[in-house]
């Protein structure tokens, strides 16, 4: 196949001109891709450096806010971090309270995602059903916390507010309603043809390759990698609470719908654990302004993924570097192995297929035919319409 | 009288672009979550469009990263006159969390001209909603700035 | 023996003398190694211990020399390889031949505090904008320049 019939589309957050950073540059010959290059930073605003001149409680606020959506994940793994120099161990009625916001996040985060991802192909009903649900956890979440998003519940030492017998009836009535509504996707997930066509078959990451490129989260155990930082390293009450580790192994997006649908099962088991046996007793303990010299290294299995990070601490009430890795990041490499061989029509889902930090996957790409530079704009809704209706002219409908 | 037809038109149905300029995807989230039935942004004829050149109206998060600035321009520049601007978030009203970041401009309002901003971190659907009403009111009034 | 142990046992077998290995606590070592001999523990790595997975790579300004970590969880734990170079002569061998998923972290540590991996295909910048010509902002010597104030 001569080279001049290869297109260049750089799939990126909005519309570009010539040589702009973009999250993808996807290398098409016909409809087929053959090619990816990455390059990520359009949000990266240098937080670890603004983390250096901020002081410790300060940076908890600065923390929950790397992403939006696996936020209270980040503070979690920044307190531990704080807290392991300090040599506190927090009362275990902070660590529930700590498990049970992991696992709302994560509840949220899913129902989320499976609502976008339904979007993504076309079912825009089950944005609609999923994210009314979604409004259920969202509901909780500032019934105890008082905000929606970024509920700014940890301290160093501890959490910040309480659970009370009241909420933790609420928690469970909304986990029956829930649960039951998990079941209807799990239905729909396995059922409904628009979701098998779509996702069956499509972005596959072998084992091997999983693997070798460091996959994490969902993603990794669609492709049968059976890890969970919960189980593999356990934190806040984790090692106390019973729930099992969800793998497929058909290593394509059916296998990643799969194995959110069955997690919320899990979250749902998690949480009733929790407000069944949530110890009583304090909810924190002091901590020091100033935090000696040291280092910690925390990880959590956020919703998408590892999520780790790294402090060093140098005596002073400020950090002295602090380092984190999100888990699309750790995906990225596999979701550029998934894209090579795809069709055009599948990009859209496969790379919502990790699960990504939706600012990091935005919007717009612009085909570029490599012989004459003229540039076609096509942007990620037509994208996501030109999916859809191939898929419709292949007759499965 | 064209003028008042077009601006009817708007009224009915702003057409809305959303782009993230750098923001940690909270305010984004709760963009969305103001269209989904329970607070159902479509009876305002709110509608999100992917492309600028059909938008009348830019709902913008974010601290603009430098990265995302000459974009950010180049979208502004591509709606069609008249055209508005609308900040959600803290971060798009004055850099918020991230002011002093080395990545980041600080505030939307220093790269495009703003017409309605919602503080919050991030701001509940419904807040959001409100101040979309808002520049619907002040469109009715009579136009940007 | 624990995780712990037996990964310490297998790294100082067959690297003798070469490094520094400090068990923390439980799930946590950390396995401190020359830039000359970072190569060949990281094979050791692959090799005996069958270590994949690359958490991530944090390198870091510690006054008088740029330290780099490799973070790995290898069965249940958390090793940190580290190792440093002089602020003169900020490079290290890249690892991407071994551990393919440091292709990005390797780019994210050049971008952010120009340490440049040797051997590495790619050191297009990652995380900084393309224009980008205010140094290494991670670095503890770095200031902003003039038209980089935001207002506080």
């Amino acid at each position: 196949m001569p080279l001049t019939n290869k297109v260049k589309i750089p799939i990126g957050p909005q519309h570009p001109a010539l040589k702009e950073p973009e999250n993808f540059t996807i290398t098409l010959d016909g409809e087929t891709v053959v090619d990816v290059d990455i390059r990520i930073g359009y949000v990266h605003r240098g937080i670890e450096k603004l983390m250096e001149t901020r002081n410790y409680i300060q940076n908890l606020y600065l923390v929950e806010r790397i992403c939006g959506i696996c936020s209270y994940t980040h503070t979690v793994n920044y307190v531990q971090n704080v807290e392991e120099i300090l040599n506190l161990k927090i009362p275990p009625r902070a660590e529930y309270i700590r498990t049970l916001f992991l696992e709302l996040e994560r509840l949220h985060s899913h129902l989320l995602w499976v609502g976008v991802a339904g979007h993504e192909i076309g079912f825009d009903t089950l944005f609609m059903y999923t994210w009314q649900d979604r409004e259920v956890v969202q509901d909780l979440l500032e019934m105890i916390s008082g905000n929606r998003v970024n509920y700014a519940m940890n301290t160093i030492g501890g959490v910040r507010r309480d659970v009370s017998d009241e909420q933790r009836k609420k928690i469970m009535e909304a986990m029956d309603y829930l649960e039951k509504r998990a079941q209807y996707y799990k239905e729909v997930a396995v059922n409904e043809k628009t979701i098998l066509v779509r996702s069956e078959g499509v972005g596959i990451l072998k084992p091997q390759v999983a693997l070798k490129l460091a996959a994490v989260g969902p993603t990794a155990r669609a492709s049968g990698i059976n890890v969970d930082i919960r189980r593999d390293d356990p934190y806040a009450s984790y090692a106390k609470t019973p729930f099992d580790v969800i793998t497929t192994d058909t290593c394509d997006v059916f296998g990643r719908v799969v194995v959110r649908v069955l997690e919320l099962f899990e979250i749902v088991k998690i949480i009733r654990h929790l407000m069944n046996n949530l110890p009583s007793g304090d909810i924190k303990i002091k901590a020091p302004r100033k935090v000696p010299e040291g280092e910690a290294i925390s990880h959590t299995e956020a919703p998408r993924g590892e999520d780790l990070h790294y402090l060093h601490s140098n005596g002073t009430d400020k950090p002295d570097r602090y380092k984190v890795r999100t888990p699309t990041m750790a995906n990225m490499p596999s979701v550029a192995e998934m894209l090579k061989g795809a069709y055009l029509a599948d990009v859209p889902i496969i790379i919502a297929g990790i699960d990504p930090c939706m600012g990091c996957m935005d919007r717009v790409l612009v085909l570029k035919d490599e012989k004459d530079d003229s540039g076609q704009i096509l942007d990620m809704e037509n994208l996501r319409r030109y999916g859809i209706k191939w898929y419709e002219e292949k007759g499965w409908k | 009288m064209f003028d008042n037809l077009v601006k009817w038109g708007r009224l009915k149905s702003p057409w809305i672009l959303h782009m993230n300029s750098g923001s940690c995807n909270g305010c984004d989230i709760e963009i969305l979550a103001a269209l989904i039935p329970r607070l159902d942004a479509e009876r305002f004829g709110v509608l999100l469009k992917g492309t600028p050149r059909h938008a009348d109206v830019l709902v913008c998060t974010g601290p603009v990263t430098k990265q995302m600035k000459e974009r950010l321009k180049r979208i502004y520049d591509q709606m069609p006159e008249p055209k508005f601007v609308v900040v959600v978030g803290q971060c798009g009203s004055s850099g918020g969390i991230y002011q002093g970041a080395y990545g980041v401009e600080g505030g939307i309002d220093k790269v495009i001209p703003v017409d309605v901003y919602i503080p919050g971190c991030p701001p509940r659907p419904d807040a959001i909603l409100n101040g979309i009403v808002k520049l619907l009111a002040k469109i009715e009034k009579g136009g940007a700035e | 023996m624990s995780n712990e142990e037996q990964i310490k046992e297998i790294i100082s077998k067959s690297l003798p003398g070469k490094t520094d290995i400090s068990v923390k606590r439980q799930r946590r070592i950390s396995i401190k190694v020359s830039r000359t001999d970072l190569k060949k523990l990281m094979k050791i790595l692959a090799k005996e211990l069958k270590a994949q997975h690359l958490s991530t790579i944090t390198a870091r300004d510690t006054g008088t020399e740029l330290e780099i970590l490799y973070h790995f969880f290898i069965q249940n734990v958390l090793v940190t390889v580290r190792t440093s170079c002089p602020r003169d002569d900020p490079t290290v061998d890249s690892i991407m031949d071994i551990f393919p998923s440091a292709v990005l972290y390797e780019r994210e540590i050049n971008d952010i505090l120009g340490i440049k991996p040797k051997g590495h295909l790619d050191l297009r910048r990652l995380v900084l904008p393309d224009d980008w010509n205010q140094g290494f902002p991670l670095r503890k010597d770095w200031k902003p320049s003039e038209g980089d104030a935001v207002d506080k």
